[in-house]
């Protein structure tokens, strides 16, 4: 059993503990807004918050999140109000979209540490992988937020 | 040809009505609508549904992979009824023969044709259905209909200020006769159609709430994953099934083709008894394949294998054969996986009457025919719910995930969701294949070619891909078969039909047979091809010492479109300016996909290392239904032609060699440059765009590397020639 507490709710896991932080998200708490791209930290889609910080949940164990807690796409906000939500809506950022969750966590945890990044700080915090080519947008998009606009 | 319009399924009402009206209304297509659907209380076809409760539902025959078609294509249809937009229903299709093609006579979304086929089915189902709604509130109201006013599902007698709504007077209009030439508004009349709309999938795919093929969920569902040959279609030794028994949460084992699946309570239990099981494997046709083999064996083939003319002006063998200073080159285009941010899989059910399948696919038609195959049940058995798409890029227009995942779930006897892995999704995908070009050609006193010659040795493109409804294929559907030759051009397609003049111009090629999966990937032959020609031109360029960009309107002079995004990328980059120190352009110019498109690619280069700073494109798709949808799909096409630059998959041992994405590297955020996108209204049919704007940009790239480096890259990826995209 592992416990852990995601977007503000207590939760419980009853998996391997070597499982990855992904698939208890997405198996066992029904959380699907969290993708699966490539299972070796390398695409980003499954990008969430463990403590505030990114983290690939592919390759974090359920055990290494006890405790502790996990902010998915699900929890950045109830209502798309997200500044970032607002700006990719505001954008028209994502195509097929696969990628877009795993996009805007990596965001949202680039403006926690740096409200107000440059260009060289997106390139450096947005590793993610788009097939679908999204990343002038997600540039724009980041620092429209950032305007509040 | 006409196929049986699929009977009824169970325990749907309305969904019978609809499907029996369906198979008349596939006339529809041809503009010439011989009848509609009939129902008490509703106004149903194919297309549209209009309930009492004015509830207007637009039904989706193409697939979202993120083109945008599921918001233009709609939105063409609710704009010429004159629906509130802002309140239409949308439903995707199942399989049915009223969503073919009207040409191939089949159902797919794919090679940029959903705009240029269904479009005008949209606007010409919207103008007949709105006048029949009109012709019945005159009816209703006594007046003459061409007094009432249409406006957001209301349909308005302004002298009296009475007022109707559509679904009021829907049971009437659907006893009316389909007018047989409805009149469809003029483009320039609409307030939505031309204007950059909001794509009604964004919301979704912002909060995670959007349902990809992998976010299925149904009840009783469990999840499999699966293990193969690593060599594409061996076979399965040994294993063992004690160790996938011990695992905690396996519900069964199933061996599929070339390997196995295991089914648990998830993914990560189904992957952790597959880790462990000691699978063990013969390798099958692709035993001994390499990269190098192939390399090999193409330029021995383009030595002496028999090749077929696809085009032939004029006597180019004989111009050649007579000239002097012949510029001959030959390129080399890799093998190129799909890699979309989805891995391939599908969701299935099935009992001894019904298989029902979630599945994210480009081919509905052909997952409907291979469910048919796999279960032996009817087409009326069969149900196929379409989920968004992580991505298509031509890989889900094959249907062999549906198979696995049919094969699955029977065995299991229970919903199986089968997710493959980014390793399966790699080794198991249809490539797009290798290709080999020859070229040759001269100039004349005046600098422009005389001559010029293609050889082209490539597998088929269309080998899974192909309509095989039209050709009455037998066999296993999801297995390859050669099309008819005189269809299958696409390996040559953008050099037999090219904007430029010359006088003695062939194209040839050689189909190779190859033990190696292909088939289209994004830019299809379009993007190889241009690739070649462009960097041609841009030689000939030199030789002729002109300028790439007066060099082109000259040789396409003849051709107003092309002329027209020349000097339209011209003036949108700012060609005669002086570029900063440092900086180098490259030009490329293609025809594809019924457009035109120019772009211009600046670069630096720094001992190895090309930094991509900005890309200009110009863009006649005839008519631009959606600017912003349009741009994104230049934008994500450029980041896709860049991609391209720099990956590839090689095969070695009859195993590939690029298993995920720590070896295979499309481009990143910090690598995509500046991107500028105009488009140029031509006017006439409106053409896709999903693939258009990664045609040119590995041949203006590489132009530019030769105007910054005099070298001159021919075979992809750049990497080949020591260089690297950062």
């Amino acid at each position: 059993m592992t416990r852990f507490s995601v977007n503000g709710s207590a939760v419980t896991v009853d998996a391997d503990p070597d499982m990855p932080l992904l698939w208890a998200l997405r198996d066992h708490l029904g959380l699907t807004g969290t993708k699966f791209g490539c299972g070796i930290a390398a695409c980003g889609a499954c990008t969430v918050h463990v403590d505030g910080q990114s983290v690939r949940s592919c390759s974090f164990s359920l055990a290494d999140a006890e405790d502790k807690q996990v902010t998915t796409i699900e929890g950045l906000s109830d209502d798309r109000s997200h500044p970032l939500q607002q700006a990719w809506i505001a954008e028209q950022v994502p195509q097929c979209g696969y990628c877009q969750s795993g996009m805007i966590m990596a965001a949202a945890a680039l403006l926690k540490d740096k409200p107000h990044p440059t260009d060289d700080d997106i390139d450096a915090a947005i590793t993610n992988l788009c097939r679908c080519g999204t990343y002038a947008r997600i540039r724009a998009a980041v620092h429209r937020a950032v305007r509040g606009a | 040809m006409m196929h049986t319009p699929l009977a009824t399924k169970p325990g749907s009402l309305d969904r019978r009505q609809f499907l029996g009206m369906a198979g008349a209304l596939v006339l529809s297509a041809n503009l010439t609508m011989k009848a509609q659907a009939v129902s008490p209380d509703k106004f149903l076809n194919a297309w549209l549904r209009i309930d009492p409760d004015d509830q207007v539902t637009i039904v989706l025959s193409q697939s979202e992979m993120g083109q945008g078609i599921q918001t233009t294509l709609p939105l063409a249809l609710a704009d010429e009824l004159g629906a509130d937009w802002s309140r239409v229903r949308l439903e995707w299709s199942d399989f049915d023969p009223a969503y073919r093609h009207p040409q191939y006579q089949w159902m797919f979304t794919g090679n940029s044709e959903s705009i240029s086929t269904f479009f005008p089915i949209m606007r010409t189902v919207g103008a007949a259905a709105r006048e029949m709604l009109v012709e019945a509130a005159a009816a209703r109201l006594s007046v003459a209909a061409a007094s009432l006013r249409v406006d957001k599902g209301r349909i308005h007698h302004d002298p009296t200020g009475r007022m109707l709504t559509f679904g009021s007077v829907a049971a009437d209009a659907a006893r009316l006769e389909v007018p047989k030439e409805p009149q469809i508004k003029p483009a320039s009349s609409s307030d939505l159609i031309g204007k950059p709309q909001p794509r009604v999938d964004i919301p979704s795919k912002v909060d995670g709430s959007a349902i990809f093929g992998i976010d299925v969920k149904v009840p009783g569902m469990a999840v499999a994953t699966i293990r193969r040959a690593p060599s594409q279609g061996g076979s399965l030794a040994a294993f063992d099934a004690t160790a996938i028994k011990a695992e905690r949460g396996v519900l069964a084992v199933v061996e599929i083709p070339s390997g196995l699946a295991v089914v648990a309570n998830d993914y990560w239990t189904a992957k952790q008894a597959l880790d462990r099981a000691k699978l063990s494997f013969t390798p099958g046709p692709l035993a001994g394949y390499s990269t190098d083999g192939q390399k090999a064996e193409y330029v021995a083939l383009l030595k002496s294998a028999p090749f077929d003319t696809m085009v032939k002006a004029g006597d180019a063998a004989a111009a050649l054969a007579a000239a002097n200073d012949v510029l001959e080159a030959t390129f080399e285009i890799p093998a190129q996986a799909h890699a979309t941010m989805e891995p391939m899989n599908c969701t299935a059910h099935v009992t001894q009457d019904r298989c029902e399948l979630w599945i994210p696919t480009q081919g509905v038609e052909i997952t409907h025919a291979v469910a048919r195959q796999v279960t032996g049940l009817a087409d009326d058995q069969i149900i196929i719910h379409r989920t968004l798409l992580g991505g298509g890029f031509g890989r889900r227009l094959l249907a062999d995930f549906a198979k696995i995942a049919i094969i699955v779930a029977k065995a299991a006897g229970r919903p199986v969701k089968v997710i493959w892995s980014r390793e399966e999704d790699f080794r198991y995908d249809a490539y797009r294949p290798p290709m080999l070009h020859a070229v040759k050609a001269f100039l004349g006193n005046d600098g422009l070619p005389v001559a010029m010659t293609h050889r082209v040795v490539s597998p088929s493109h269309m080998l899974y891909i192909f309509p095989r409804g039209a050709i009455k294929a037998e066999g296993d559907w999801a297995r390859p078969i050669m099309p008819p030759a005189a269809y299958d051009g696409m390996a040559v397609e953008g050099l037999t039909k090219t904007p430029y003049a010359i006088q003695n111009y062939a194209v040839e090629q050689h189909r190779v047979d190859t033990p190696l999966a292909v088939s289209v990937w994004r830019t299809t032959g379009h993007g190889p091809n241009n690739f070649v020609l462009e960097s041609i031109v841009d030689e000939l360029t030199h030789r002729a010492k002109d300028d790439p960009l007066s060099y082109r309107l000259k040789l396409a002079a003849s051709d107003h479109r092309a002329v027209a995004v020349l000097k339209a990328v011209g003036t949108l980059c700012g060609w005669s300016n002086a570029l900063p120190a440092g900086r180098f352009r490259g030009l490329a110019l293609a025809k594809a996909f019924g457009g035109y498109i120019a772009q211009v690619v600046e670069i630096s280069v720094k001992d190895k290392d090309i930094k991509c700073h900005h890309v200009w494109s110009a863009v006649d798709i005839s008519q631009t239904l959606d600017p912003g949808i349009a741009t994104s799909n230049i934008e994500g096409g450029v980041v896709w032609g860049l991609s391209g630059l720099r990956t590839e998959v090689t095969f070695a041992d009859g195993e590939i060699e690029q298993t995920n994405f720590d070896q295979f590297d499309p481009l990143h955020l910090s690598e995509t440059p500046v991107i500028t996108t105009q488009f140029v209204e031509s006017g006439g049919k409106p053409t896709g765009v999903g693939e258009i704007g990664p045609v040119p940009t590995q041949a203006a790239f590489c132009n530019a590397v030769f105007a910054a480096t005099g070298e001159r890259i021919r075979t992809l990826p750049i990497s080949r020639s020591g260089y690297q995209l950062v």
